[in-house]
């Protein structure tokens, strides 16, 4: 690949913003659908229970719908973490790219 | 039918469901009839019911004294009307429809299941094409894959080791949290089944009870009336084995179909399909008519109990199964490994 250093970094780019940053949106989009399972508390759904039926069943349900909802938001967190640290790493490419330039244009110079 | 009576209040709308209050005032009547003190009257002519026929011997003047004519063994001691619904109410709290509404849990699940599976099902990209339509196709689970397995194309170094484990956690975390959104889907619905079809047992049963004392009153001994009676264990079977459809549900369009049902339609036709099998209260007794049903509407709650508490485990062997989505590559990551990242020799 002689000249395709810079090719790769603009195919980077572009990966980032087709892919990652709406992958992060689509995935926000999903956790914020989601995320009305953390106050959809079924114990409240549930009456009196002279017997006690349903107690358990309750707060188990409750504790893994939360959960549900609470990983599809650490994704969207990981996922905004990762596009961040992308696009840092893609302009940290480009300077050394920049500078690997600059650097053979100089040798030729010389 | 709007229930009137406030001996009823509270009970689930099933209960009132097909001249359903009509049978709970002759099951309450035939409570009457085995829990009033002697002496009371116990007089429900609308279910043929009156234990008072006069003495013919006076007392004084031409008064008369009412004689009793229940048997001997009634009434049942420690035993109210109340006793005789006490499954009933404990079946009735649950606002099943509730469950079912368009925001309820179950909504929100199964949405966010065909969308986890849309994900998913997305073929992966031609990795020497970059114009395949998954590397063209934006936002989804697999558009992400595809990037990340492929930004780093051509490069090396810890940098892209790293997008490519972490793209093969995304998509572990995708499947895994597809099985325990189906899961926790399917408990929902296994739960409103159980309880559903406990009523509906109930309700049966309740008809079998007021049958037999109508049989006994008749002195007709050998009708006995049969009812339904089947495990609800049943139910439970069926999420252990597999749920109802969303955990088994493959392809996106049967996930869809499934999502789509409505919950209680579903829970309904589970509920029906455990009500098999026959059970009756026979009549030789009033006292032991009511000590068959009484027993049974227990047996009716225990297995509710059970099928409830298998429901409730589930949930324990989804926290189990649960698997964290990765955790975020920072910065720091990229920075302290950007000195590495050199063009491939090739």
């Amino acid at each position: 690949m002689p000249d395709g250093y810079s090719v790769h970094l603009e195919e980077f780019k572009q990966a980032l913003e087709d892919h990652v940053d709406k992958a992060v949106d689509h995935f926000s989009e999903g956790a914020d659908r989601l995320r009305p399972l953390q106050s959809l508390d079924p114990g409240a759904l549930l009456g009196a229970d002279p017997a006690g039926l349903n107690g358990a069943f309750a707060m188990r349900c409750f504790g893994v719908q939360s959960l549900i909802s609470q990983a599809h938001d650490q994704l969207r967190d990981s996922l905004k973490a990762l596009s961040d640290a992308l696009w840092e790493a893609y302009r940290v490419y480009s300077t050394t790219e920049q500078q690997h330039t600059e650097r053979l244009r100089s040798i030729r110079r010389d | 039918m709007a229930n009137t009576d406030p001996r009823f209040f509270g009970l689930a709308p099933e209960f009132f469901e097909n001249d359903g209050q009509r049978l709970l005032a002759d099951v309450a009547n035939w409570a009457d009839l085995c829990t009033a003190p002697r002496g009371t009257p116990v007089r429900h002519p609308e279910s043929g019911i009156d234990n008072h026929v006069p003495d013919q011997q006076p007392i004084g003047g031409d008064r008369t004294t009412p004689w009793d004519n229940r048997p001997d063994n009634l009434p049942m001691p420690g035993l109210t009307i109340d006793h005789f619904f006490y499954a009933a109410r404990a079946l009735s709290g649950p606002d099943l429809p509730a469950f079912a509404a368009d925001a309820a849990a179950h909504r929100l699940l199964g949405d966010g299941l065909v969308n986890i599976t849309t994900n998913l099902t997305h073929q992966p990209g031609d990795p020497n094409d970059p114009h395949s339509p998954a590397r063209q196709s934006s936002g989804g689970q697999m558009g992400l894959h595809d990037a990340l397995d492929h930004l780093f194309d051509h490069w090396s170094g810890p940098a892209k080791e790293k997008c490519v484990e972490y793209a093969g956690s995304v998509y572990d975390f995708m499947t895994n949290q597809q099985e325990i959104i189906a899961g926790a889907a399917d408990a929902l619905l296994a739960y409103c089944s159980i309880i559903l079809g406990a009523r509906k047992k109930l309700i049966n049963l309740m008809g079998g009870f007021v049958a037999a004392m109508q049989a006994k009153e008749a002195e007709d001994a050998s009708k006995s009336t049969g009812f339904p009676w089947g495990l609800l264990i049943g139910v439970v079977a069926t999420v252990a084995t597999g749920g109802f459809g969303l955990v088994a549900a493959v392809g996106t369009e049967a996930l869809v179909a499934a999502v789509a049902s409505p919950l209680l339609g579903v829970a309904g036709s589970v509920a029906g399909a455990v009500l098999t099998g026959q059970n009756s209260i026979t009549p030789d007794d009033y006292a032991a008519a009511a000590h068959d049903y009484l027993t049974k509407a227990d047996e009716i709650l225990n297995d509710a109990r059970e099928g409830i508490l298998a429901v409730t485990k589930s949930y324990s062997r989804m926290e189990a199964a649960y698997q964290p989505p990765p955790p975020p590559l920072t910065k720091a990551q990229f920075d302290a490994d950007h000195d590495q990242l050199e063009p491939d020799a090739d």
